[in-house]
């Protein structure tokens, strides 16, 4: 059923896994034509099954593709199947889209890479992991392609693993989700424990009917489902670099900034908030999860928004801006506004992606450096790059008309109209609203800094780099003004009642039976909202090209030099690094020193090791006293044997069996005809030590008095030898 | 005579040979000794056969003795060999082999 499903994720990994194998004996033409190949038609399916079933994805669960049973144990059944339906569908198309043009991009960016086989084959692998986790019909299933994701980063941000910084980033990306997905995984069992069922439609349906298993209390007079949906959102903030395990994204933009665009902004730090929005229903059970999703969000957005004041990074900046908008989308899906989280997502894809693919652009201009306080004046040199920069960045800054500005209005004005906090935690909405118009303001003046410092004035770079400026080629242009072309028209998609009319808000309707009804606004707030935030939009850009134009200017250095203390600690990223260093590095390096010298040194090698060595030693010591030398006392040794073995064989056998009838009083005991002749049989049948029969016949009978609980004893005698063996029975006489 | 008194016969012989074997120190006298094992037990052989009217106990006489032959011949070049590099017939003092 549905079969072209399985083709979405498996034509990357079936290219991934094709360029491992053989892409190194291919020419470069051939690897990117394979690989952009592969990614290109899963984007070609994912459309064609997209349109063509229309009307049962906007309806309906959607299609399902089975593939078989995966492994089933006790109560639990995991089917290998996808799912495409509104929410997946518009999943699979953003990612697939996104990462053709991305493919097609890294074939200019990375031309001149000595690895170019193996790039393509881990972006390759990436799509095939993203798209499985889109589509994942379960959460084991969406975990696969969660962890394949992971891999997938790890392997890409350490891709120039020649540099030590380079491997050490990957690890810390990869150990940082470590952290989170065991969040994911213990939510995955309590779901699995009270809901019996790991099927998310099956879940889903279970959380919708309010079931008594999801909302019964489990630790601190909280229900089921927040302790799930909160493990779950862990698994969420390692993914989706939320506080407190954010700290990897900004070291990944070690890996090639193709890498940055896809992984790091576009797919797979959404996979959080497309997880949050499936699992919609159980966050709904449970207001205080949401309230922390929110919450987090809301403290990420700004805290991130903040650090990237002074970063001088190019992709630094862009790194904590993706880190402050992915906290925009946790708290529209955790105000429950499902639908304006997903569509800034969709929106954010599109101008992050494009911005990253600038930076890409820059740097490749400028010799690989991203040093912005050598850059400037680059609007000059590389008109297209800075043409596709001025949208995106206008979309960020949510300037009216560009996409970001309508997606971040949608959560804005969600988080003040949300009513799913219900009554005791009312205040969660309005206040993580305040914080998002804060960290808009911070968005604005960043990205402002940023656009100002790199493109406006002189260029400050040496002389060398200077004469080397160029516009990158068409290649990587061409992706970069369809994302351009996508940050500018993305919102006309989601425009609010206010402004669209009933018909405007097209991804809220479309993504209404998968996650619920749209939130309600009222067209006041509406307006208010966006005035404010245009207003703002606008202050943070004035207040940037008051800093910034045409470089570091007199009210900047002002500023520094009054804040000195401030600006450091914003420069230093608060010290994040440091802090996590002192209270969780260095205490497990300590953990790791007393195992490695405690129980690894001395337990497991001078005991369990250099133990058993000693023990075998001196046994052998004791043993050698035995090997005198002299043949007489070997021999004397071995005829005492040989005695005690003649003697022992020569004792009668064993009957096979020993049958004791009862009928009634009278009890008949049989050796059977296993038992060699000529032996003489003494049977003593009431236990006490006299022998009641004797003779050479091998059975005997007796009757009893009264009834009771008698032993039986039956001697036999080889009279050759005069050896015996001696059986035991007991039995009972009615 | 009835064939316990061979058997009896046969027995002492092999005590003796035991005996022998495992208490004297020259590794000639041992060696005939072991010789007058093997001949109780080709006498029982014998005595066997001729009480059970079975002839294959006078067949495996015939099979010791060739035993007997090639044992005193291996038996003899070893304590020949021994003696050259050992300067001694003395089974205690033969201990090389002690761990």
């Amino acid at each position: 059923m549905f079969f072209q499903l399985r083709l979405i994720p498996l034509l990357p990994l079936l290219g991934a896994a094709y360029l491992i194998l053989f892409g190194r004996r291919h020419s470069r033409k051939a690897v990117h034509r394979i690989a952009c190949l592969a990614v290109g038609a899963a984007f070609l399916i994912s459309t064609d099954v997209f349109l063509f079933w229309f009307p049962i994805l906007y309806q309906s669960n959607g299609l399902r593709d089975l593939l078989g049973t995966w492994f089933a144990s006790g109560d639990l059944q995991v089917d290998l199947a996808l799912r495409m339906d509104a929410l997946s569908g518009l999943m699979c198309l953003v990612v697939s889209f996104v990462g053709t043009l991305i493919h097609i991009y890294s074939t200019g960016y990375m031309a001149h890479d000595e690895d170019y086989a193996r790039f393509f084959a881990y972006l390759n692998l990436f799509c095939g992991a993203m798209l499985l986790l889109v589509l994942g019909d379960s959460l084991p299933v969406m975990f696969i392609g969660w962890e394949g994701v992971g891999l997938c980063s790890y392997l890409l941000i350490g891709f120039w693993y020649g540099e030590t910084a380079n491997a050490s980033a990957g690890k810390k990306a990869f150990i940082t989700n470590r952290v989170g997905d065991l969040g994911f995984l213990i939510g995955m069992v309590l779901l699995f424990r009270a809901a019996g069922t790991l099927d998310i439609p099956a879940l889903l349906d279970t959380a919708r009917a309010g079931s008594p298993s999801l909302t019964a209390t489990l630790w601190w007079g909280q229900p089921v489902a927040f302790w799930a949906a909160l493990f779950l959102f862990m698994g969420a903030a390692g993914k989706s670099a939320q506080i407190p395990l954010y700290v990897w994204l900004p070291d990944a933009m070690a890996g090639p900034t193709p890498v940055s665009a896809l992984i790091h902004a576009a797919t797979m730090v959404t996979a959080g908030v497309y997880m949050v929005a499936r699992l919609g229903a159980l966050y709904l059970l449970a207001p205080a999860a949401l309230a922390i999703v929110a919450g987090v969000g809301a403290l990420t957005a700004l805290f991130a928004a903040v650090i990237a004041f002074a970063q001088n990074d190019f992709k630094k900046v862009l790194a904590y801006s993706t880190i402050s908008q992915l906290g925009f989308m946790f708290v529209g899906v955790g105000t429950g506004n499902f639908a304006g989280g997903i569509f800034h997502l969709l929106t954010h894809a599109f101008f992050k992606a494009g911005l990253f693919l600038c930076a890409g652009s820059v740097m490749h201009a400028m010799a690989g450096s991203g040093d912005i306080t050598r850059m400037g004046g680059l609007a000059r040199r590389l008109p297209f790059t800075t043409w596709v920069f001025r949208v995106c960045w206008l979309a960020i800054c949510g300037v009216p008309v560009f996409s970001g500005f309508f997606s971040k209005d949608a959560i804005v004005a969600g988080a003040f109209a949300t009513e799913v906090f219900g009554p005791r935690l009312h205040w969660v909405g309005p206040a993580v609203g305040a914080a998002l118009l804060a960290a808009a303001l911070g968005t604005a003046f960043y990205m402002s800094r940023l656009y100002y410092l790199v493109f406006t004035g002189e260029c400050r770079a040496d002389l060398k780099t200077r004469e080397h400026l160029h516009e990158s080629p068409v290649e990587m242009v061409g992706p970069m003004v369809v994302l351009a072309l996508g940050a500018l028209l993305a919102g006309l998609v989601g425009l609010p009642p206010a402004v669209g009319g009933s018909y405007g808000d097209l991804v809220g309707q479309w993504l209404a039976t998968a996650l619920g009804p749209a939130l309600e606004v009222s067209h006041s707030l509406e307006w208010r909202v966006m005035a404010t935030s245009t207003a703002i939009a606008f202050a943070g850009i004035a207040l940037a090209r008051l800093f910034f134009r045409g470089g570091v200017r007199e009210p900047a250095r002002r500023f520094v030099a009054a804040w000195p203390r401030l600006v450091a600690a914003v420069r230093g990223k608060f010290f994040v690094d440091e802090v996590y260093h002192a209270l969780v590095v260095r205490p497990l390096r300590g953990l790791a020193w007393v195992l490695f010298s405690i129980v690894d040194r001395i337990l497991i090698d001078k005991l369990l090791v250099g133990g058993w060595t000693v023990l075998v030693d001196r046994a052998g010591r004791l043993l050698r006293l035995v090997q005198v030398g002299d043949v007489q006392r070997y021999l004397a040794v071995f005829a005492i044997g040989l005695a005690a073995l003649v003697y022992v064989m020569a004792r009668p056998a064993a009957p096979s069996e020993v049958r004791v009838r009862i009928e009634g009083r009278s009890a008949v005991v049989d050796l059977g005809d296993g038992v060699a002749d000529k032996l003489e049989y003494g049977f003593d049948f009431d236990g006490d030590g006299l022998e009641d029969r004797t003779g050479a016949v091998a059975s005997a009978n007796w009757r009893y008095s009264q009834p009771g609980h008698y032993h039986l004893r039956v001697r036999i005698t080889d009279p050759r030898w005069n050896t015996s063996r001696t059986i035991e029975r007991t039995i009972d006489i009615q | 005579m009835p064939s316990y008194a061979y058997i009896l016969v046969s027995l002492a012989l092999f005590f003796l040979g035991t005996a022998g074997v495992l208490l004297r120190r020259n590794v000639l006298i041992v060696l005939m000794s072991v010789e007058l094992q093997l001949a109780a037990g080709t006498l029982a052989l014998l005595t066997f056969s001729r009480a059970l009217g079975d002839q294959k106990g006078h067949v495996f006489a015939f099979f010791v003795m060739a035993l007997a032959a090639a044992e005193a011949a291996v038996g003899l070049a070893i304590v020949v060999s021994v003696f050259r590099t050992r300067r001694t017939a003395n089974l205690d003092e033969v201990n090389s082999l002690k761990g």
